[in-house]
């Protein structure tokens, strides 16, 4: 009961209060409405994080999980479950949500009712696909998810904003359909002609891998989380949706939106069609090699500083992807750290720029200059979080990517190697922005007040979250160890392909082993059931 | 000669018949005319209940050509809702007392066209229907030019019916009966030429009333040109019939699966593409409804069970929500009937844009609407039946229609400067419909294992 | 089956040869000159005297319906007493319900002055 309660109110009391917030009323004041909407982002960190210790410390599969009927007749039932996975991504998301909600007072001086009424709404949609584990909830709350942010793009957004918001709509959405019919595929697979459909994510994984559809059905829903990421061809969406975004948006969408997409991959596209993954799975390294450096190029070829750091999402992104897809467990481990250092150092960038937008209105890179001297303690932040993100040994971003290039090394030497240049053109490029906005010849028209008390709060917490990660590791690591397992469990079980060996015999990973055979084992027996 | 005859049977069509006679006798009294309204209401309340007393009676015959069965009664229900829907959508507006009646008997002709399985009283039940609506739609002076669309619609309509006549008699030459049953055991084993002629020289027919492409030239102009009641009408109930006869023909007669595949997918390709470079509101709305009888194709192309109920889930989705969508934008008064006046319409009525906007998303498919359920069900069919390249078009026309009720919402939302506004000493009727409808719409998405409830009581008995 | 088509098939050449046939041969053997007169709408040898279009009356259409509709309400009339014997009570009933529908129709008519001609006339 406490379990059903505390999950239904991670996605219902942000969606509550955003019908809340839609229909305040306009005379009660604009402050009230803001301090209502840190209100409830507090109360929804508080509740993620009061469920850490239960997540965290079970060994069990599914440490809190619910599963009620809900549309017995169609096989849909209301099934969330939180595992640490998902719980990582939810505590981002809740904390992102936070600090958009503090800082945007500052940025937001007009339709504050619909703004924040959307952030809450994108929110509990976020959350809601990260709890799912019934497929067709899951498309809900994922479908739904483009509602508010194409709204936050179209109403809040920059000059092109209505362009970039369909876009954004359109592109996703085309995923989406796809991926609709990829559930159903592979639902009425696993139902055949005698059972009952069920669109359980238990009842999924009893999809037969080796059904000559699982290609088709693979393609169709891995498409959707490809567009998400964005991996390398599909990126387009992305530029347009972030320079035209309002920061907080932009916040939302590069600190936890595009982490979706790798949520979907690991948590439903490998487990499902883990066969055909592992077979095609040269083919995606390759794609996310290419956006690493087409990232990379394109991020080093800017000249508007939003954009820049939209085209090295790409990049980051890249990376994930290669870790994803090598074949490592330990590449796999670095790619779910990258996603949470990634989240953080992109969305503080995201924040920088809004700070430096809200005194300038440019985003242009040639409108700045020598702020270090106009306003120190802006750069300091700005300089930090660019090379947090460009992976500076000693701050979260080097570890995720370091932990990818070592881990695929053994499996896609190549693949690695020409990544690893990735990093190279990420300093170049992010240097090349510092060097840009903080240094060189101050401009004279300039009007830039350093940071105030609102911003430090935001920036700050960022900061220390960066450091802490990046020196102590160990703590977001060891939250991912049952992700990994379970994970490589899956892949490892399935008849292996030619090109990916067994996992290295780490330390850390026998255990892994024996969930491996044990799951192998299970399969083997329903395989000879069905 | 033995007449089993039973009141229970018959009562369904004789309260309507009765109360539009009632307004027809209300009409000569200038003083009674209001009783039109009452009368109206009062005969589809009764026929709801009779149909809802069918329920324990089906399968069975009436009157040797009439076939009661749970599509039927399902499908009278809906109807019968319809028939309320427009007539409360008209309160107010609709002064005389035979303008009622005469809808009253429109509804009477469609639900003789859902018992239909004998071609000849199909035929007099559609034209039945059809002359009576064109009778109907001439009354309206809202809109452009009604009178020069009633009479666009009455001879195309008056064209098309050549055809179904035709290819009634080329059915009846090569099987020898007029009953759909007969026909099907007759041409089961080996369908003729003269069959096949036939067949399709009535589905023309068919094709024309419900405006599947080739045949839809007409839609748009005569929307164009008319006021939201009749476009509701045309848009809704007109379809539900042509949607209806098609269930019963592919019931009962064997028919190449891959003319009704090209016809679905050209429809809604036509269809959304059509609509995609719409100016004027009413003929967007056109061609939307043109691209949903694609997808409620798609759902017939199963032809089993399965496929008419999701047919059955469309219907009573896409029926509702386009109600509703007529119903807010009845309200309004525009100048020129151009979707540029939708601009900023948020800012100046946000209910109704929010209103608006929840249907445009359930016509665009987005969870967590109708739409997603209906448009799920219809791609599960759609799977299950095998017809792949189909459903890449749809997916395809799914993105398209996305993009122009996208385009729609996003003039609400994110444009200023429209001129539309709501005047609001009127229309209180239209309102509260239309909430009433949105409801509705809103339990069935929360819990849609009441949709199913629903949309299977259809199938449940099947003659 | 598609023999038994065949006499009608024939039946149909012949016409369309016949009537083709006349056409064409008046065309080869007529002489072809054109002149205003034999241009003209075809009224019995006499000028033609005023436009093809002329307008009526609306209650002449009105009367020609009304007239169309109780004529074929005779029509059944006719069917209906081969076997009022042998169906008894039920057809009555029926056809007074029919004959009330009809009542209440000519009633209508008759409040809406269709039947009034009189007015008409006097132009």
């Amino acid at each position: 009961m406490v379990d059903t309660l505390a999950l239904t109110l991670l996605w219902v009391l942000p969606l509550a209060s955003a019908v809340g917030m839609a229909l305040w009323p306009r005379a009660a004041g604009v402050r009230l409405l803001q301090l209502k909407a840190l209100g409830v982002s507090v109360v929804m960190t508080g509740l993620t994080l009061w469920l850490g210790p239960q997540v965290l410390g079970s060994s069990s599969e599914w440490p809190l999980s619910i599963q009620i009927p809900w549309i017995p007749s169609f096989g849909v039932s209301y099934a969330l479950s939180l595992d640490a996975l998902s719980f990582v991504l939810i505590l981002l998301n809740n904390v992102l949500t936070l600090l958009v909600v503090l800082i945007s007072p500052l940025w937001i001086q007009q339709h504050e009712k619909s703004y924040y009424a959307f952030l809450f709404f994108l929110q509990a949609a976020v959350n809601g696909s990260l709890l799912a584990t019934d497929l067709i909830l899951f498309y809900i709350f994922w479908e739904v998810m483009l509602i508010p942010m194409a709204f936050l793009i179209g109403i809040f957004g920059s000059e092109q904003r209505l362009a970039a918001a369909m876009k954004f709509f359109l592109y996703t959405m085309l995923g989406g359909l796809t991926m609709l019919v990829a559930i159903i595929g592979t639902a009425w697979t696993v139902a055949g002609d005698f059972n009952e459909i069920s669109f359980a994510y238990d009842q999924m994984l009893q999809f037969p891998q080796t059904h000559p559809w699982a290609g088709v059905f693979f393609a169709c829903m891995a498409l959707a989380f490809f567009i998400k990421i964005p991996l390398f061809p599909f990126y387009t969406w992305l530029p347009d949706a972030h320079t035209e975004a309002p920061a907080g948006g932009s916040v939302m969408l590069a600190g936890i939106l595009l982490k979706l997409g790798v949520y979907g991959l690991i948590r439903f596209v490998m487990p499902i069609y883990g066969v055909v993954f592992m077979h095609s799975a040269a083919l995606w390294a390759l794609l996310g090699t290419v956006g690493v450096i087409w990232g990379g190029l394109l991020a080093w070829s800017q000249k508007d500083i939003k954009r820049l750091i939209a085209c090295s999402s790409v990049s980051h992104m890249g990376f994930v992807v290669l870790g994803l897809f090598s074949g490592s467990l330990l590449a796999l481990r670095g790619s779910l750290f990258q996603l949470i250092a990634h989240g953080l150092s992109t969305g503080a960038l995201f924040c920088m720029i809004g700070i430096m937008y809200q005194r300038t209105h440019s985003r242009k890179l040639e409108s700045y200059g020598g702020l270090a001297e106009v306003a120190p303690q802006f750069a300091y932040f700005f300089i930090f979080f660019a090379l947090a993100s460009a992976g500076l040994p000693g701050l979260s971003g080097f570890i995720g990517e370091f932990l990818i290039l070592i881990g695929s090394f053994k499996y896609a030497p190549w693949l690695t190697a020409v990544s690893s240049l990735g990093v190279l053109l990420s300093a170049i490029y992010l240097l090349g922005l510092v060097q840009g906005v903080c240094f060189g010849p101050k401009k004279e028209e300039l009007h830039f007040p350093d940071l105030n008390w609102r911003e430090k709060v935001v920036l700050w917490p960022l900061a220390l979250s960066i450091v802490v990660l990046g020196i102590y590791p160990t703590l977001t690591l060891r939250c991912f160890d049952p992700v990994v397992e379970k994970t490589s469990a899956y892949l490892w079980s399935v008849p292996a392909p030619l090109s990916i060996p067994e996992p290295e015999a780490e330390g850390d990973i026998n255990l892994t082993q024996g969930a491996a055979s044990k799951l192998l084992a299970d399969r083997q027996v329903a395989g000879v059931l069905q | 000669m033995n007449v089993d005859i039973s009141l229970n049977l018959l009562l369904p069509l004789i309260w309507p018949g009765l109360f539009s006679m009632l307004c027809f006798v209300a009409a000569l009294q200038p003083a009674l005319s209001a009783l039109g309204t009452v009368f109206y209401f009062v005969g589809l309340v009764f026929t709801l209940h009779a149909l809802a007393g069918l329920w324990s009676l089906v399968p069975c015959e009436a009157l040797g050509s009439m076939y009661y069965d749970s599509l039927f009664v399902w499908g009278g229900i809906m109807l019968t809702t319809l028939f309320i829907v427009i007539g409360a959508l008209n309160v107010g507006r609709m002064k005389q007392a035979e303008r009622w009646g005469l809808l009253l008997l429109v509804f009477l002709g469609a639900l003789v066209i859902l018992a239909a399985k004998d071609l000849l009283l199909l035929f007099v039940a559609l034209e039945m229907f059809f002359i009576l609506l064109v009778l109907w739609m001439a009354f309206f002076e809202e809109g452009d030019h009604p009178i020069y669309a009633t009479v666009r619609l009455f001879l195309t309509g008056a064209f098309a019916a050549g055809f179904t006549v035709l290819g009634i008699s080329f059915l009846f030459g090569s099987a020898g009966s007029l009953n759909l049953a007969d026909i099907g055991r007759q041409v089961s084993d080996a369908p003729s030429f003269f069959y096949a002629f036939g067949l399709l020289m009535f589905l023309v027919g068919i094709f024309f009333k419900l405006s599947v492409v080739p045949f839809h030239h007409w839609a748009a102009e005569v929307y164009q040109d008319h006021a939201y009641p009749v476009i509701a009408m045309l848009a809704v109930v007109s379809k539900f019939i042509g949607i209806f006869i098609l269930m019963r023909v592919f019931f009962h007669l064997p028919m190449p699966r891959e003319l009704l595949v090209g016809i679905a997918a050209l429809t809604m390709t036509v269809g959304n593409v059509a609509a995609l470079v719409q100016q004027r509101v009413k003929r967007l709305l056109a061609f939307s409804s043109i691209a949903h009888v694609g997808f409620l194709l798609m759902a017939l192309v199963g032809g089993n069970l399965q496929g008419f109920q999701a047919m059955a889930t469309y219907l009573i989705y896409y029926t509702f929500t386009f109600m509703a969508i007529a119903g807010v934008l009845m309200l309004f008064r525009s100048q020129e009937d151009r979707i540029e006046e939708f601009d900023g319409l948020s800012g100046r009525h946000p209910y109704l844009a929010l209103t608006l906007t929840v249907c445009l998303l359930a016509l665009a498919g987005i969870p967590p609407t109708l739409g997603f359920i209906a448009k799920w069900k219809v791609f599960e069919v759609a799977y299950q039946t095998g017809q792949m390249g189909l459903l890449v078009v749809a997916i395809l026309n799914s993105l398209v229609a996305a993009y122009y009720y996208l385009a729609w919402i996003v003039r609400m939302y994110m444009k200023q400067g429209g001129t539309l506004y709501w005047p609001r000493e009127k229309g209180l009727p239209v309102l509260v419909t239309t909430i009433f409808i949105m409801v509705g719409l809103l339990a069935l998405s929360v819990y849609p294992e009441w949709l199913n409830q629903l949309s299977s009581l259809a199938i449940s008995n099947i003659l | 089956m598609v023999s038994q088509f065949v006499p009608i098939g024939l039946m149909i050449l012949c016409a369309i040869g016949f009537a083709g046939g006349t056409l064409l041969a008046s065309y080869l053997l007529g002489p072809g000159k054109a002149s205003i007169r034999k241009s003209m709408p075809y009224e019995c040898g006499l000028e033609p005297l005023q436009e093809g279009r002329g307008r009526y009356s609306i209650h002449f259409y009105m009367v020609a319906l009304m007239f169309i509709v109780f004529d074929i309400e005779a029509a059944f009339f006719f069917l209906w007493a081969l076997v009022v014997k042998s169906m008894g009570w039920f057809a009555v009933i029926e056809m007074a319900v029919f004959v009330v529908i009809l009542l209440v129709a000519y009633f209508y008519m008759i409040k809406k002055g269709v039947f009034d001609l009189g007015m008409e006339y006097g132009h």
